[in-house]
């Protein structure tokens, strides 16, 4: 059925593999000007502030690990549903 | 002659036993879908370990919003403001408003908008409109190309509320220079959500919390929300700085050349998006026929790539071939199952109650796992709709399974009951007719009151697999691509 790999192809992987290759995008850092931090209260923005914006990206990242706790319950419902089934059979 | 004669009963007795394996084949091609859907669902909690959140950074780049508006004025300023007020440093954020030639209020909304946050909305306008959003989006994408400033593009629709963190959370994905394009999470934002919205809320939470996780996981994503897409410039220039045309689906046909073309395109689900979706199902069956019209259409403008792993090691997988095709497929598996059903009935009315009780509790479980799964990634909004995603197949199907499994507990299971066993038989695929028959009910005078109440007897379900019947006839009758704009009143809160 494959077609094999074309030209299109290999280009495809070779611009992959030249992506990956790459260094990771960066932004010049943000200045915050007194002013601005008076604006707000004196509260520094998160993303004023890239220790903050790293923590916000690791709780985003533990937090998915709530996914195997909504796995432990859909299994558990699928078994209790099975059993009053074989018990009402 | 004697030979002849006593062998026809067994040469009637084999074309009763082929019958019989083509109708139990045509069961068995019902449980595809259902297969499908668990595996797509058991990939879910692998996002917990396997997700992109390692490979980001604290990238904040000069960021242009391109929003493209057909007579938006109700919404339009909720939604500036909002974008205004992201958590976002403000010299990095531009909104660019592409006015299709709209007949309403927008113009002055977008003048007033000019003034209060000059430099930073900007109000485009076309004089030649009504060809559609792939049309307007080119518009605005050739001024904010023309210009070096932009960094990245976030294209959305007008009438969406991003949360004040979602555009970071988005943008931290591109400082990986493997990734393309980023989209987030859209959730349907009614404040008085009833009936209907409630099943959408529903519907998104399971194809975008949770499926577009198991994408994710998988590799392939299927498509980016047409609301909340993120993309690098450099992605933009790479698929030709302009979107598709030629298709009702110009943000899934982005995110295919988005992946075709080497870059990735990742799911960020804590960047959430709120959107109005439409309260009736008129609105909602010309939304969701476009849609589903446009998945035809790219179905067949990719069709060197499904299941060519040499073409895209994730959308030419198998398993993002059987997930793509298990959705387009739907109507076609539910109306197998049922010839398959009602035959084996005819023929022999024992095996197919065999068929029947031995095959309901899979597809019972992984509906009830599915629903389990999805209402845990977003208990929030999955405990105000548990109730819909129980009844998506609607009361009738509902009541069909609950009766298979437990048939000790149904006043309807005992005695002869062949025309109750006929019709649970053939409802998979009557249902469908009677999805088509609810959106004319809706649009009478007498019946738009009774149509809440279809929608539940009915069910969700079912009227997206008509969605889809409309779409393949549609197609086949090579119909006008008509783009039917959702009506948006700004019921959208957060």
């Amino acid at each position: 059925m494959s077609r094999g790999r074309t030209t299109s192809d290999r280009a495809t992987a070779e611009i992959v593999t030249s992506l990956a290759a790459r260094p990771y995008r960066v932004s010049p850092p943000v200045v915050l000007t007194a002013a601005d931090l008076a604006a707000r209260g004196g509260v520094l923005p998160v993303w004023a502030d890239p220790m903050a914006l790293a923590d916000e990206t690791e709780a985003d990242r533990l937090r998915e690990r709530r996914l195997f706790a909504g796995l432990a319950v859909a299994i558990a419902v699928v078994v209790l549903l099975w059993t009053v089934r074989s018990l009402l059979m | 002659m004697t030979d002849v004669l006593t062998a026809a009963p067994d040469v009637a007795e084999i074309g009763r036993g082929v019958l019989v394996a083509v109708l139990l084949a045509f069961v068995a091609f019902g449980a595809i879908p259902v297969v499908a859907g668990l595996a797509q669902f058991l990939l879910i909690p692998m996002h917990a370990v396997r997700n992109h959140y390692r490979e980001t950074g604290p990238y904040l780049p000069n960021v242009a919003v391109l929003v493209p508006a057909w007579n938006e004025a109700a919404v339009l300023t909720a939604s500036v403001d909002r974008l205004m007020g992201l958590d976002y440093p403000p010299e990095r954020l531009r909104v660019f408003v592409v006015d299709d030639a709209s007949t309403d209020e927008t113009p002055a909304v977008m003048a007033r908008l000019g003034e209060r946050f000059p430099g930073r909305v900007v109000h485009l306008r076309r004089e030649k409109g009504g060809e559609g959003k792939a049309h307007t989006l080119n518009h605005g994408l050739r001024e904010v190309l023309a210009d070096d400033w932009m960094e990245a593009l976030l294209i959305m629709d007008a009438d969406v509320i991003y949360a004040a963190d979602s555009l970071r959370k988005m943008t931290r994905h591109l400082a990986d220079p493997t990734v393309g394009a980023v989209t987030a999470y859209i959730r349907e934002g009614s404040e008085d959500a009833h009936g209907l919205t409630r099943f959408i809320g529903f519907d998104y939470l399971a194809a975008q919390a949770a499926s577009r996780r198991a994408q994710n996981v998988a590799g392939a994503m299927a498509c980016l929300a047409g609301g909340a897409q993120l993309h690098s410039r450099e992605n933009l220039e790479a698929i030709g700085g302009q979107i598709d045309t030629s298709s009702l689906a110009e943000d899934t046909v982005t995110t295919f050349r988005t992946q075709l073309a080497g870059r990735r395109v990742v799911f960020e689900p804590h960047a959430r998006v709120l959107a109005e979706e439409p309260a009736g199902i008129d609105a909602l069956w010309k939304q969701r026929l476009r849609w589903a019209r446009g998945n035809v259409q790219i179905t067949s403008m990719y069709r060197h790539l499904w299941f060519r792993k040499s073409v895209h090691p994730g959308l030419g997988g198998f398993f993002f071939g059987v997930f793509w095709f298990a959705i387009l497929l739907l109507p076609v598996a539910m109306l197998l199952t049922s010839i398959g059903l009602v035959g084996l009935y005819l023929l022999d009315s024992d095996l197919a109650a065999t068929v029947f009780g031995a095959a309901v509790f899979v597809p019972v479980a992984t509906f009830v796992f599915m629903i389990t799964m999805t209402i845990s990634v977003d208990p929030r909004v999955g405990l105000k709709v548990w109730r819909e995603a129980l009844l998506f197949p609607g009361v009738i199907s509902f009541a069909v399974l609950t009766g298979a499994t437990f048939p000790m507990l149904v006043p309807w299971g005992g005695g002869d009951s062949s025309g109750w066993t006929l019709f649970v038989y053939s409802w998979l695929v009557l249902c469908v007719p009677a999805a088509f028959l609810l959106r004319k009910l809706e649009l009478t005078r007498w019946g738009r009151r009774l149509a809440p109440l279809g929608l539940y007897l009915i069910g969700f379900g079912p009227i997206m697999c008509a969605i889809t019947v409309d779409a393949y006839v549609k197609e086949y009758r090579g119909a006008a691509m008509t783009w039917d704009k959702t009506e948006k009143t700004g019921r959208v809160s957060v």
